[in-house]
């Protein structure tokens, strides 16, 4: 009964990616979307990532690059589909037999874990041990985890953790397989949110503190068999972990080896070549800028670029309470101006995504389609641009700054965007911030300045991760600020305050969807990419396809090596 | 010579305490906020004030660098209670990103860049200064020319781009050699020289260059010399007059060069092994900057830098031991 549950399921994720596919075709050159999905057991699968993994704890792991490896040691209590396009930002149950049942208005939300869970050392999964996990989300000495806990479990403003605070009274279990979670406002896609990390089994004993960063507890397909930081994760068969309680990992490989910090044009050289062990292999980055060329003017080598939609959004921010960006026809004449196919082509080209129209992209629910600031191609409609800064008194043009992450890729966009608005009478000087320290200087109100390359990842594909977060005005902080175009519309405030308290998911992504339509129109931001991630695999690798929900790099747990 | 060995090993141990303040001023002032860094993209000012406390970093600058130069002696503690975390003797500071201490992290890609640094300077000492010598021989010669020719090519080529040559070429297209991957000396031998076999020949192709350049100006201002021309008025063979003559005085210079080179190497050859893929010090580095973990490159700041000051103690000895001058004269 089980299993057949899961073909018709995944035969459903099929289609769903299949129209998804045909929905943007055409705009890359024949670069696969999904591999025929894999059924051999056995084999090393290799991974070469260029960047490192950073924290493997629960609590901690809060990029999108960490969650795709760890989804295949712990289980948390809903996941992501395991399918391609848009069917993978659906949710789906993982530890729990529901993606969670609210009740009080979406204040209260009961899950029920399945039997037969186990962790590696064969003994049972607990709802105590998930209370757990939560928990230590709120200790100051593992910081890095997403906010979610400490802004909605009731009390959580004080909670310190337990550490030094024992239990968090928010979160009960009534029984061993049950767990209660009693929030402070009504939250419709807290289901949603069960899919990260922080919402995975810990057991006491086996706590660690800031150590358990180097080895998590299984209880997913794989175990660590050895870390070395910024060096290699090597993941070894869990023997306790029972498929028949898993619908999502297919844990088809006996090994996974994960290569940290490669040289990216050594990666892509390797990927190409396929030699020996690599044909093993998959990329974990997507192909750099410089070897697309190569990759798509050969077809061996298209067969083997997989394609993954992103859940990411590129815009640029404007910041409203710098001279006459606080104008709103200034701003509009830079959406109408900006080339964004010149600031595609930085990237890689059509391979690098679709040109943005919206904030909310494609791939999230409750977008709509829709264009406010047209133009031909893309390419930016200067005369209009031109149009709009006459009506708003600047035709002799101004003068601003754009901050700019010091990278090649943010050098070039800055360029693109220089070139864009020298057009219409914009001087742009460039910003240079060193990479490592560009998100807290843009971050910080008083070292930002009018124009910030920016873009947001949603925690899960819902609105209610993006929007509020990025421009919802009394979210502005002088540190870590995340609105850096410092937008604050009472309207749109207000109706973020609606939206929240709606208690159904789709009701409120429908809702947010309209409001990304009247924010546009007052244009605090210029979207000009939603992302689309371009990874090379093996030729013996099988089930590739790229998720939405790590923003287009190879779901993992899918991945088989032929027989 | 004890005295001497003793004073200079005294201003290596004060030079060093110098560059370690200097270097934690730098990261201190540098606009990197660790805890802002630790905090995530979601995050506000409590937290990350919460997280500098846990992180010592509400502390003055003296504070904190007292106790850091305490825990280079005596290791120190991070944290309290149920979550501190201990770094033994001699912690190097703590990286938060990888939960490691920075000397644990240090010491286990040293021997990855102590394999690259010795196979290549063993290449380039041979290769270079025979080819500098035989060219001052016959300056003037064809031979002379060419290998000047080659020294100026294998000077000027940068070495990101023979790395990525030679990977290209030996590995990819003719497949001869595999991908470079950390392997120990000592469990498989083989391996071990097929791994480093590319970047010894990528360091060494810039540095017997430089070596050839400089061997071979030494060796023709000797043998311009009076006490030269003396040896060959005494009637010594040739082979005499350059080997024991000539070529001493001339290595001195050598020597202090290579001293120095082959300590920096030591710290890590950093575009080199970032190229291979090979994890040594030197990647370390990149990485840590990469990602901003400030405990760790203030670590291999001065784990190089030791390296850097304990090869110029050493080519102090070795001149006093090939110059007698040297020693008398302090």
């Amino acid at each position: 009964m089980a299993s057949r549950t899961r073909t018709a399921s995944l035969g459903a994720s099929l289609i769903l990616g299949l129209i998804a596919v045909a929905g943007c075709g055409g705009a890359h050159g024949g670069a696969a979307d999904s591999q025929a999905a894999g059924t051999h057991r056995g084999g090393t699968l290799h991974v070469l990532s260029t960047i490192d993994l950073e924290h493997l704890d629960p609590a901690r792991a809060y990029v999108t690059s960490t969650q795709d490896v760890v989804r295949l040691v712990y289980r948390t209590l809903t996941t992501y589909a395991a399918a391609p396009g848009r069917a993978g930002s659906s949710i789906v149950p993982d530890l729990a037999t529901d993606t969670g049942t609210p009740s009080d208005g979406a204040k209260t939300w009961t899950f029920h874990l399945k039997e037969g869970l186990k962790y590696e050392d064969g003994r049972a999964i607990t709802a105590a041990d998930i209370r757990y996990g939560v928990e230590r989300t709120f200790a100051p000495e593992l910081p890095e985890g997403p906010p979610y806990a400490r802004t909605w479990l009731a009390g959580g403003a004080s909670y310190q953790g337990p550490y030094k605070g024992g239990d968090l009274a928010a979160i009960a279990t009534p029984d061993d397989r049950t767990i209660v979670f009693t929030l402070n406002r009504p939250v419709a896609d807290f289901g949603s949110a069960a899919a990260l990390p922080m919402f995975a089994p810990v057991p006491k004993d086996k706590d660690t503190g800031v150590g358990y960063d180097s080895r998590p507890f299984s209880s997913g397909p794989y175990k660590i068999d050895t870390f070395e930081p910024k060096k290699q994760l090597t993941l070894v068969r869990n023997e306790s972990w029972d498929q028949k309680t898993d619908d999502v990992r297919k844990a088809l490989p006996d090994r996974i080896e994960i290569d940290l910090n490669l040289d990216g044009s050594v990666v892509d050289q390797r990927m190409i070549a396929a030699q020996g062990e690599d044909a093993n292999a998959v990329a974990f980055e997507p192909i750099g800028p410089a070897s697309v060329a190569q990759v798509q003017t050969d077809p061996t080598l298209r067969a083997r670029l997989i394609t993954g939609e992103s859940e990411n959004t590129r815009f640029l921010s404007l910041n409203t309470r710098r001279g006459q960006l606080g104008n709103v026809k200034v701003r509009q004449a830079i959406a109408y101006a900006i080339d964004k196919d010149a600031l595609r082509l930085t990237r890689g080209g059509p391979i690098a995504g679709d040109l943005a129209t919206t904030i909310l992209p494609p791939s999230v629910a409750g977008h709509v389609d829709g264009d406010p600031y047209p133009s031909k191609d893309g390419k930016g409609d200067p005369d209009k641009a031109r149009q709009l800064l006459a009506e708003a008194g600047v035709a002799g043009g101004i003068d601003l700054t754009l901050d700019a992450p010091a990278t090649n890729g943010g050098k070039a966009q800055a360029e693109a965007i220089q070139s864009s608005l020298a057009k219409v009478g914009i001087r742009v000087a460039v910003n240079e911030v060193s990479g490592s320290s560009y998100w807290s200087t843009v971050g910080n109100t008083a070292q930002e300045h009018d124009m910030v390359i920016d873009g947001w990842t949603p925690d899960w594909p819902g609105a209610s991760t993006y929007l509020p977060i990025v421009l919802d005005g009394r979210a502005i902080t002088k540190q870590g600020n995340n609105n850096r175009a410092q937008y604050d519309s009472s309207a749109v405030n207000s109706r973020f305050d609606q939206i929240a308290a709606l208690p159904d998911a789709n009701a409120a992504n429908a809702a947010y969807g309209q409001l990304d339509g009247q924010i546009m129109a007052d244009a605090p931001v210029v979207p000009f990419l939603w992302d689309k991630a371009a990874i090379l695999v093996g030729p013996n690798v099988v089930g590739a396809y790229g998720h939405v929900g790590y923003v287009g790099r190879l779901d993992l747990v899918s991945l088989g090596l032929r027989g | 010579m004890i005295w001497y060995t003793l004073r200079r090993l005294g201003v290596a141990a004060l030079l060093l305490l110098v560059i370690c303040a200097l270097t934690f001023v730098i990261f201190y002032v540098m606009p990197d906020d660790p805890a802002q860094q630790a905090c995530g993209k979601a995050c506000g000012p409590e937290r990350i004030a919460q997280i500098r406390d846990t992180l010592g970093l509400d502390r003055p600058l003296y504070h904190q660098f007292g106790s850091y130069l305490v825990g280079v002696f005596a290791g120190r503690t991070y944290g309290t209670g149920a979550l501190s975390v201990h770094c033994g003797f001699p912690c190097l500071g703590f990286s938060f990103q990888t939960n490691e201490p920075v000397w644990r992290l240090l010491v286990t890609r040293l021997p990855v860049s102590v394999s690259i640094a010795i196979g290549a300077a063993v290449l380039w000492l041979v290769v270079g200064v025979t080819a500098g010598v035989i060219s001052a021989l016959r300056r003037g010669s064809l031979w002379d020319r060419a290998a000047m020719a080659a020294a100026l090519g294998g000077i000027s080529l940068p070495i990101y781009l023979t790395a990525l040559l030679f990977q290209y070429v030996l590995v990819i297209k003719l497949g001869w050699l595999p991908h470079p991957h950390a392997v120990s000396l000592f469990v498989d031998p083989l391996a071990w020289v097929q791994s480093m076999i590319m970047p010894w020949t990528t360091l060494a192709l810039l540095y017997a260059g430089l070596y050839a350049r400089l061997a071979r100006g030494e060796m023709v201002e000797s043998l311009g010399r009076d006490f030269v021309r003396t040896a060959r008025a005494k009637g010594l063979p040739e082979r005499t007059v350059v080997l024991r003559h000539a070529l001493r005085p001339a290595m001195t210079p050598v020597v202090t060069v290579f001293g120095m080179d082959l300590g920096a190497l030591l710290g890590g050859a950093l575009i080199t092994e970032s190229v291979y893929g090979l994890p040594g010090v030197g990647k370390l580095a990149s990485d840590a900057i990469n990602s901003a973990d400030q405990p760790v490159i203030l670590g291999v700041t001065l784990f190089a830098a030791g390296f850097i000051v304990l090869a110029n103690v050493a080519v102090d000895l070795v001149y006093a031991l090939l110059d007698p001058r040297v020693r008398h004269a302090t």
